[in-house]
């Protein structure tokens, strides 16, 4: 009589079927959804069919652009109606669920929603693809993520003209969003700190490789004991935050006395630290 | 087509066997396949997020499942119906008939068993009645578990293998129930594979008379019962064959359970002869580097009442002797001090006066003389007076063969033997020591078993009176049965102290010998008689 191995076979069948069957779930998971030959079409596809929505967009770079075009955007107040914002809102999530399951290079993305009816006024919103990445993912909070996005509004008369978007932006590129972001911090931190409104202007100087920040300030003094150390200590922020250190050094001029001041990267944290205490 | 038949039975079993399993691999596959189909609708980042997560939900389910398992079966059953059955995979046995040596007509008896057990179909045509089970009786190390196991190798059945005292437990019912499972697994096992072999070893702690009282012996009792209706139950289609090992007397089981029918056959071992012996040792040697040439006969002879096991351990204990020695292989005076070591003991080192060492070397010489002029039967490979065991001193001899009953030579030898260290002391010192203590006993118990039991006395008495409850023996006969017992013990310590006084040289160079060097060999001895031109009673010199 020969020897056997009574259970082993079945066993291993099993076994092999549950794997077959695990790698093909985990294979089909690798497959990209919406495909960046079809990445723009698909878009619009998932907002027209899904929200009713009719918008534009395109791959500029690695900035994808959509284009919300409204009828009704402002009530007589001059608020933004609930309606707009609703709408814009499901393009941001839709854009948001895009970029997650492409396989195209993207690192931004811009929603511009634009009255094209009455005001000719646009909202934009840029969002970086990390970022919300590590909001997904539990990384940073949501109050943090509210401030990394950018938000501007703008008047561009074109529109009522002509309602189609030609997408001729400049692709976002992450030390002009960064510079745009501190600008954008700096104002809300001075809006609770100030009584006045202060609008602190930013730019990235790509020649001299360094941040260039503009404000108003009569007083040389408060220029720079009051607004200085608060708009050094958001670049620090900022610039730790995404460990960004391509850059020389941060400029602040006061357009007022046209007097200007520059810190070293090197130098800033010390900076920082000095006027803390 | 017998292949196909073949193989749909075992799958009939495997189905009946694992169904749960089956069951769950289907519910599971199934959930998998829904899931696989949603996954397949999601967009790739979910998909990738949930197959990211997947593995530690998975985790954390089996844990929560096991601990939950764990708790459930804990509390609800606390483990009393599990048993730990061992199916043995015969292939990984790997003992064969040739590896059992030493017990030939237990090795033949099961060769033929085999036989039956592949032959069944056979056997049915000519009409003649199929084994339903095998009893092996003999004492420990004989090699029952290792013939079981070459029975196992040789039929290449499935062999289910358990201790009796796995059946008892202190639950009623727990017991029958186990056998109920573990013949209801050797039916499958044999429908399936054609034929199955169940080993009981130490079945005695299952199939002990069964004791028709109330109380602790209910639950034995049960658990015997159950094996009794499910060896009847055996007379079917089913090709099982039960295997029982004790060390127990046959007497100590229960009539029912050894009757033919039951356990048809009865394998009966004992101690290997010298040849039996010899071949062991021959066998175990084989396995370890030992010197060429070395005297294997002899081993044989040295070991007269020692178990296979016994032999195997005495290998093993010499190799551990040769390792501490630095040697490269066993050679005789390893084995001969392993053997020394199972048989006598540990080797004390205990401080002792000179005139402790002095009586010690008298009362061991005398043993030693006596031995060797009056036994007709043993051989001394041993004298020392290195305490072991709580003696201070030892003359190991050994019968030259083994007796399976003695003669009043034997007796009278055995006594003399005994009290010859006594003599030895009176004669050198003119008194003695408590060291003569353990002789007397084994002096005196040979002595009254002569005459009380074995009718070996001087008067001619006869009859075994340890039989008659000593309130109806008369005093008279108790008096002339203690006297004659008396004039025995007289009589061989007056031979005995005649002899020593006669060799009173050698008992006194025996002495110096002892105290010099503590041991002496069977070579020395030996050599020491010869010096003195002597030879032993049966002309060994």
């Amino acid at each position: 009589m020969g020897k056997r191995a009574v259970t082993a076979r079945p066993k291993l069948i099993f076994t092999l079927l549950l794997t077959v069957l695990f790698f093909g779930i985990g294979c089909s998971g690798c497959a990209p959804t919406y495909p960046k030959e079809k990445l723009e079409e698909a878009l619009i596809d998932v907002c027209r069919k899904e929200y009713a929505l009719d918008v534009q967009a395109k791959l500029v770079d690695k900035t994808l652009v959509v284009f919300i075009p409204l009828d009704e955007f402002y009530d007589t107040k001059l608020d933004v109606l609930p309606k707009a914002v609703e709408k814009i809102g499901d393009v941001i999530q839709v854009t948001s669920r895009v970029v997650f399951s492409t396989d195209a290079e993207i690192d931004f993305y811009m929603v511009i929603a634009a009255d094209v009816k009455v005001t000719a006024v646009e909202i934009v919103s840029i969002q970086y693809i990390n970022d919300l990445r590590k909001l997904v993912n539990g990384w940073i909070g949501r109050d943090e993520y509210r401030k990394r996005v950018l938000w501007e509004r703008n008047f561009d008369p074109q529109y009522l003209k002509d309602a189609e978007f030609k997408f001729e932006v400049e692709p976002v590129r992450l030390p002009e969003f960064l510079a745009k972001q501190i600008a954008q911090r700096i104002n809300l931190e001075f809006e609770s700190l100030l009584e006045y409104k202060l609008q602190v202007k930013s730019a990235f100087d790509r020649e001299k490789f360094q941040f260039y920040f503009t404000l108003l300030a009569s007083d040389d003094r408060d220029f720079r004991e009051k607004f200085l150390p608060v708009i050094l200590r958001e670049v620090v922020l900022v610039v730790n935050a995404y460990k960004f250190q391509d850059f020389k050094g941060v400029e602040v001029a006061n357009l007022f006395t046209k007097k200007s001041v520059f810190i070293e990267a090197g130098d800033l944290e010390e900076y920082v630290s000095l006027n803390k205490k | 087509m017998n292949f196909w038949h073949s193989f749909l039975r075992k799958l009939k079993i495997f189905v009946e066997d694992h169904w749960v399993v089956m069951a769950i691999i289907f519910v599971a596959g199934i959930l998998l396949m829904l899931s696989a189909i949603g996954m397949s609708k999601l967009e790739s980042y979910a998909r990738i997020s949930a197959l990211a997560n997947m593995p530690l939900w998975i985790l954390v389910m089996l844990i929560s499942g096991a601990i939950t398992a764990f708790i459930y079966v804990s509390v609800m059953f606390g483990y009393m119906g599990k048993m730990k059955q061992q199916k043995v995979d015969p292939s990984k046995v790997n003992v064969l008939f040739s590896d059992v040596i030493g017990i030939d007509e237990a090795k033949e008896e099961a060769r033929e068993v085999v036989q039956l057990l592949l032959d069944r179909t056979r056997l049915k045509k000519i009409g003649g009645r199929l084994i339903k089970g095998i009893l092996m009786v003999g004492p420990p190390g004989c090699g029952k578990t290792y013939l079981a196991k070459a029975i196992a190798t040789e039929t290449g059945v499935p062999f289910l293998s358990m201790s009796g005292s796995e059946f008892v437990e202190m639950f009623v019912g727990v017991g029958a129930s186990r056998i109920r499972k573990m013949f209801n697994k050797a039916r499958r096992l044999a429908y399936s594979h054609n034929g199955c072999i169940i080993f009981i070893d130490e079945i005695d702690a299952v199939g002990r008379v069964r004791a028709f009282s109330f109380g602790g012996g209910q639950e034995t009792n049960n658990t015997l019962n159950q094996l009794l209706v499910e060896l009847d139950g055996l007379a079917g289609s089913a090709n099982i064959v039960i295997i029982g090992a004790t060390n127990a007397a046959e007497e100590h089981l229960d009539p029912a359970l050894i009757r033919p029918g039951r356990f048809d056959r009865k394998i009966y071992f004992n101690f290997p002869d010298v040849d039996g012996r010899e071949q062991l040792f021959r066998y175990y040697l084989s396995k370890v580097q030992c010197d060429p040439g070395m005297d294997i006969s002899r081993l044989a002879r040295q070991s007269v009442g020692k178990t296979p096991a016994d032999i195997e351990n005495i290998i093993k204990e010499s190799a551990l002797i040769a390792t501490r020695y630095k040697k490269d292989s066993i050679g005789h005076k390893e084995l001969s001090e392993a053997m020394e070591r199972i048989e006598l003991g540990l080797k004390h080192r205990m401080k002792m006066s000179d005139q402790e060492r002095t009586m010690t070397a008298y009362h061991e010489a005398g043993h030693l003389i006596v031995t060797y002029f009056l036994h007709p039967y043993d051989d001394v490979f041993k004298a020392s007076i290195i305490p072991r065991k709580g003696s201070l001193g030892v003359v190991h001899h050994q019968p030259r063969e083994e007796f399976h009953s003695l003669n009043l030579n034997h007796a009278l030898a055995q006594i003399k033997v005994s009290l010859a260290g006594y003599a030895a002391e009176k004669i050198q010192f003119g008194i003695t020591t408590t060291g003569v203590s353990s002789d007397f006993r084994q002096a005196m118990n040979w002595a009254h078993h002569m005459v009380w039991k074995f009718g070996m006395g001087i008067s001619g008495h006869i009859g075994d009176y340890t039989m008659i409850p000593p309130e109806q023996l008369s005093e008279t006969i108790k008096e002339r049965l203690n006297e004659e017992t008396n004039q025995i013990l007289q009589k061989c310590v007056k031979e005995v102290k005649e002899l020593l006084v006669k060799e009173k040289e050698i008992l006194d160079r025996f002495a110096r010998e002892l105290l010099e060097k503590e041991e002496l060999e069977y070579d020395e001895i030996e050599a020491i008689f010869k010096e003195y031109g002597k030879k032993s009673c049966h002309g060994a010199a």
